[in-house]
């Protein structure tokens, strides 16, 4: 320490070099430590140089009219339905994907919707047979192989949420489902007294509604395995 | 205190963040759709039956028909104005006061030229009862039917059908 001439006491200039001189080094120093432990590491790596390859699966299904024995399927329009009748269609479901599939389910969307599709008693009535071959066209409508009942009669007006198949799996690649679905209007009570139905607005005669049937899949139980 | 909360705030934000990408095995599995895209539609027919004055008589919409107060043979129609071919209907007679009566009808689309014969063959009509007729009628067509009462008295007509008079049909298609 010393007294300038305008009479201050400075350090000197000697120190402030020093002490500088030590701040910087210890910075640099803990620097150089941070930077070596990264640069320094040593690692090793393991690769498999083929396969590795991973695959997923396919879920597809598809519907079309039957062929055998009558190949009106969902595509054509049933006319002039009476109280009583019954209507089969045939329509074969296959499962076209890779994965076989679970979770089989049929639903109905009706345009309009109205008492054929409301009405659970004097409304349309839907059954799902499945034959194990295709259906016979000697005696349309016979099963000559097994018989299995997908969808017992049910209403249609329950049918807008979907119902599960029983079985409800399709595999993959597997033979198309040969489908017969019994369309009926239950004979119910309706008479027409001089000239009028006694069901008044809730009359089955003189509908029409269009139906879009959707049939639904899921892929099968996901699996955990050890290969 | 601040720092942790700030901390809790970050996880928390973290957390959701992540949640969409976490999807479960039951959230992420396939499914697959068939559904018809074209017709599937779906029509219903009609009976429709009721006595009537005339043989283009309008559909009289549940009134019962009232003949005249007369002993003599009265006439009138049944129209089939319905889809739906009928095997057969029902009808019903009310008297003012109770008769013998004798009902006759003529075939099919056929008029009466008078009380006991038909305009075409079989010219003589076919006598029938109330309750059940069995008579094939096509959509659009219509029967005439007599009645002659014993004494004056006014008959009031009534027709049924239903899905008992007509033939239900299981059709492959």
């Amino acid at each position: 320490m010393f007294r300038s001439s305008t009479g201050f006491a400075v350090k000197s200039v000697s120190t402030m070099a020093l002490k500088t001189l030590v701040v910087v080094g210890a910075g640099l120093g803990g620097a150089s430590l941070v930077s070596s432990s990264v640069f320094a590491s040593l690692t090793a790596t393991a690769s498999n140089t083929t396969g590795g390859s991973v695959q997923t699966g396919t879920l597809s299904l598809t519907q079309a009219n039957a062929s055998a024995p009558a190949s009106g399927g969902f595509t054509t329009a049933i006319t002039a339905m009476a109280p009583g009748d019954t209507v089969n269609r045939y329509v074969d479901l296959t499962n076209g994907g890779s994965l076989n599939a679970a979770g089989m389910t049929l639903g109905i969307a009706a345009t309009p919707s109205n008492i054929l599709t409301t009405n659970g008693t004097t409304g349309l009535q839907v059954l799902v047979d499945e034959c194990s071959i295709a259906w016979s066209t000697v005696t349309a409508g016979v099963c000559s192989g097994t018989t299995t009942h997908n969808l017992l009669t049910t209403s249609a007006n329950t049918l807008p949420t979907a119902q599960t198949f029983t079985p409800s799996t399709l595999n993959a690649s597997a033979t198309p489902l040969h489908l017969k679905i019994s369309i009926s209007l239950p004979a119910g009570s309706e008479i027409t007294v001089n000239g009028v139905s006694n069901a008044g607005a809730n009359t089955v005669q003189g509908l029409t509604t269009a139906l879009t049937w959707t049939f639904t899949e899921t892929e099968r139980t996901p699996t955990t395995t050890n290969s | 205190m601040r720092t942790m909360r700030i901390a809790l705030a970050a996880a928390v934000m973290g957390a959701v963040s992540l949640a969409p990408t976490q999807l479960s095995p039951a959230d992420a599995v396939l499914s697959g759709r068939a559904s018809t895209t074209s017709g599937g539609s779906i029509g219903t027919t009609t009976f429709v039956l009721y006595p009537t004055t005339t043989s283009t008589g309008a559909n009289p919409n549940g009134t019962a028909l009232t003949l005249s107060n007369s002993n003599a043979a009265q006439f009138f129609f049944v129209r089939n104005i319905g889809a739906k071919t009928l095997n057969s209907f029902s009808f019903s007679v009310t008297f003012t006061s109770t008769p013998t009566f004798t009902y006759k009808r003529c075939a099919l689309n056929v008029l009466f030229t008078n009380a006991t014969t038909c305009a075409s063959a079989p010219t003589t009509p076919t006598t029938i009862a109330l309750g059940t007729v069995t008579l094939a009628m096509a959509a659009g067509s219509w029967v005439e039917i007599s009645i002659t009462p014993n004494k004056t008295t006014t008959p009031t007509v009534s027709t049924q059908v239903s899905a008992s008079n007509y033939t239900t049909s299981i059709t492959n298609s």
